[in-house]
């Protein structure tokens, strides 16, 4: 019996012209567009020059600053409120205000004068852009000392700006530094192993002048920090739980609307059956997605597993379920796809958001940590970019999948509990 | 007039029958504002750290101190070798390992001393700012150490955050998230709600009726904008009352663009609900053709500046980008309108091509 009623629901959704485009243009969009928009990297920040000296040594600086990958100089400014009003339209993120006397100071060893003022709205964005203008200042700082002569001062531009930046938050309790950590004084030489793309790889490499100590930032599993690497694997968790999740919501409460339930509520089809028709289908088909996906990654994106496969399918495999029966719980309790559609998008939104994708679980509040030890997506996000980057092994990972697969207990007897042949 | 004002009466009767979806309506961007608004963030936290410390002498137990007294990171172990480093990364136990040479206090000295800050390079922006941080503790430290010889410094950079002093994540996500709440009620409200018509074979019933198609759209529409806007108000008390997030600029103004955006949704599900044909589809047009440019294209969570040219091409079509960077702009920065107006007018334009293409399209009679 189960066979003939798999095979209606197959009918189904092949008669149905829509859901198969769905599936094509979620999967393209979501392994081919995405994976270049899904980029927190910071760059191209506009920045606005101030120069109230107009020294030849802050010309120097505006040019440097002007031949940087990361920055667009694209407007000068004469005054720092006409300068404001280029942040206020949009037209530049950050204002660098170069000090009166910038030169001289320099010169002269007082320490040139400087002020960064970064629209902080987006504050990743404008704590990493403070950060590297801040790098830059060293750098630049470094590179006139150098060619001024060994009897330079020693200089310590960021460390100046690092402690200021502590005394500059004095708000209780929230006193964060923000992406402002770059001290790196001239004490400290700073060696880059890996071409990164983070700031620490503008290299600061300072001469030491006595007692120090070097630091060598290494990035493990993704040294060249590339963001990719790091969304895609997650991007498929991701369809997976948009096509997996979805498509059966709506799937029992529109043959209520419908009325086609009718016909199964007489027969003698039982509740397990029933949604073990219901969800084999989304599962073969989560399979094939999930397949295409994998060689998708591997073909666009020269990206392959550091781990096994097999681990990946397990995992992958047992979360299919998790989500589909989600899926059918919801439909279940639902009288109307209008009804369905809004439970499942809370819910997914929610999942999706709080899963880790885009913001680091640990960063939540202790109370948002608690509540995502309910969010299965954040289980099979964390085994996805293990597996894909780190290579970790089932062994590993253990203690998740025993979760998945209390989940997909717990979430199928409920869809099985849930469906009444009565109304 | 007085039909129209059944006619609207009705679709409230449709939407209030409904208990089940009203609340879900009314609750939904409560909870979601409340959830993202404190809970999404990408700020450096709770990073745990272990440290590979062979010479264990009184250098590295003063900057040992220094990483734990830090309220970013918590040591959470020492490792013996730097080889069981591998296992604790791969087991997801630590993000950052913090290894020491050997005879770091001596080496000080002979000037070959060195830390090696071995991150998880996963997540990109993390590791780079958790290095960050890291080193930043560190070469305080050393600054401290050679004391007066830093007297001179060449240049001496002053940071200021604008608007967010705190730097809280919660004033980029709640304009974020209002966007996308909006584009959810409005746009698949009103498609499902005229598909869903359709596919009973009431909309017929209306049809035949003496009152112009024109205004059967416009009755359904009303309840919704009434219904976007209780959210949008309770949206901004939570934002205000709850997360600490300012409405600094013009509160008017901040509405008037909201109702332009809410106007822009009703057209864009007006539209999709004149391309499709059952609810289902509908709910899938705008469900996943709309969520997920929002939620990729419009600068919620990625600042499109870092996006490749094509796709900023193509975030420029994404009505919701505009609006959530007019509310950035107004509530955050509190701006006034002039510095607004280019997204004024391009909603504006967007809203009017859409509503003249679902009028073209929506059939006086139906096939």
């Amino acid at each position: 019996m189960l066979k003939y009623l798999i095979e209606k629901e197959f009918k189904q959704i092949r008669r149905n012209s829509f859901i198969p485009r769905i599936i094509v243009g979620m999967t393209l969009m979501m392994m081919l567009v995405m994976p270049w928009a899904a980029n927190q990297e910071v760059r191209n920040i506009k920045l606005c020059v101030v120069d109230n000296d107009k020294s030849s040594l802050s010309g120097r600086l505006v040019h440097k600053l002007a031949s940087s990958d990361y920055f667009i100089t694209r407007s000068t400014a004469a005054t720092y409120s006409e300068a404001m009003k280029e942040i206020e339209a949009g037209r530049a993120d950050m204002i660098l205000e170069i000090g009166n006397g910038f030169e001289e100071d320099f010169m002269s060893n007082q320490g040139g004068r400087a002020m960064i003022s970064v629209n902080a709205v987006n504050a990743a964005k404008g704590g990493l852009g403070a950060v590297y203008l801040n790098t830059m200042l060293s750098d630049f700082a470094a590179e006139i000392a150098v060619q001024s002569g060994p009897s330079s001062l020693p200089f310590s531009c960021s460390a100046a700006a690092y402690n200021q930046a502590v005394s500059q938050t004095p708000d209780n309790g929230q006193t964060r530094l923000s992406g402002m950590p770059a001290a790196m004084p001239a004490s400290i030489t700073v060696v880059e192993q890996t071409s990164g793309q983070g700031y620490l790889s503008s290299p600061v490499s300072v001469q030491t002048l006595s007692a120090s100590f070097t630091i060598i930032p290494h990035y493990k599993f993704n040294p060249r920090l590339d963001y990719r690497i790091f969304m895609v694997p997650a991007l498929m968790v991701m369809l997976l739980t948009l096509l997996c999740g979805f498509l059966p919501a709506l799937n029992i409460v529109s043959e209520k609307e419908k009325g086609t339930i009718e016909q199964i509520n007489v027969s003698p089809v039982g509740r397990i059956s029933f949604v073990l028709a219901k969800l084999i289908p989304y599962w073969i088909m989560g399979f094939v997605v999930f397949s295409i996906v994998l060689m998708l990654a591997w073909w666009v994106y020269g990206l392959v597993p550091a781990g096994s496969l097999l681990t990946i399918y397990i995992f992958a495999a047992t979360y299919i379920l998790v989500v589909s029966a989600i899926g059918l719980v919801v439909s279940n309790y639902s009288g109307t796809i209008q009804q369905a559609m809004f439970l499942i998008f809370f819910f997914l939104i929610i999942f999706i958001l709080m899963s880790g994708l885009f913001t680091p679980i640990r960063s939540m509040p202790e109370w948002a940590q608690a509540i995502t030890i309910v969010n299965p997506l954040k289980y099979f996000m964390k085994v996805m970019r293990m597996i894909y980057l780190m290579g970790s092994s089932f062994g590993d990972l253990n203690g998740e999948y025993l979760s998945l697969c209390i989940f997909a207990l717990a979430m199928g007897s409920w869809a099985v509990l849930s469906y009444r042949k009565r109304s | 007039m007085k039909q129209m004002l059944a006619f609207i009466r009705k679709e409230a009767f449709h939407i209030l029958r409904d208990r089940r979806s009203m609340m879900i309506l009314l609750i939904m961007p409560v909870i979601q504002i409340l959830l993202f608004g404190s809970a999404l963030s990408t700020e450096v936290r709770n990073v745990k750290v272990a440290v590979v410390d062979p010479s264990k002498d009184e250098v590295t137990a003063v900057i040992k101190e220094r990483i734990k007294a830090s309220e970013y990171f918590e040591i959470v172990g020492n490792l013996d070798s730097p080889e069981m480093i591998n296992d604790a990364f791969n087991e997801g136990r630590i993000d950052l390992a913090v290894v020491f040479s050997s005879g770091f206090a001596e080496g000080l000295v002979r000037g070959d001393a060195a830390v090696q800050l071995i991150a998880d390079g996963t997540d990109p922006n993390q590791a780079s700012l958790l290095t960050g941080y890291a080193s930043g503790i560190l070469s305080s430290y050393a600054s401290e150490q050679l004391g007066g010889m830093l007297a001179g410094a060449l240049i001496r950079p002053e940071i200021k955050m604008l608007y967010n002093p705190q730097t809280k994540s919660s004033y980029n996500f709640v304009p974020g998230v209002l966007g996308l709440i909006m584009m959810l009620i409005c746009a698949m409200m009103t498609s499902v709600s005229i598909v869903r018509e359709k596919e009973t074979g009431t909309m017929e019933v209306l049809l035949s009726s003496p009152m112009k198609p024109i205004y059967i759209i416009l009755a359904k529409a009303v309840p919704y904008i009434i219904l976007s806007l209780l959210n949008f108000i309770s949206i901004m008390v939570l934002s205000v009352t709850v997360l600490d997030v300012p409405v600094r600029g013009s509160f008017l103004l901040l509405l008037g663009i909201s109702l332009l955006f809410i106007l822009l949704c009703l057209s864009l599900g007006l539209l999709i609900s004149t391309l499709v044909k059952t609810q289902m589809a509908a709910i899938l047009a705008s469900g996943m053709g709309l969520m997920t440019p929002v939620m990729l294209l419009s600068g919620l969570i990625f600042p499109i500046a870092s996006m490749p040219g094509i796709l900023q091409g193509v975030s420029t079509l994404v009505p919701a980008r505009w609006y959530i960077q007019a509310v950035r702009k107004v509530m955050i920065q509190g701006v006034g309108f002039q510095f607004v107006s280019l997204e004024v007018l391009i909603l504006s334009l967007m809203t009017l091509v859409l509503l003249t293409l679902a009028l073209r399209k929506f059939n006086m009679r139906l096939n």
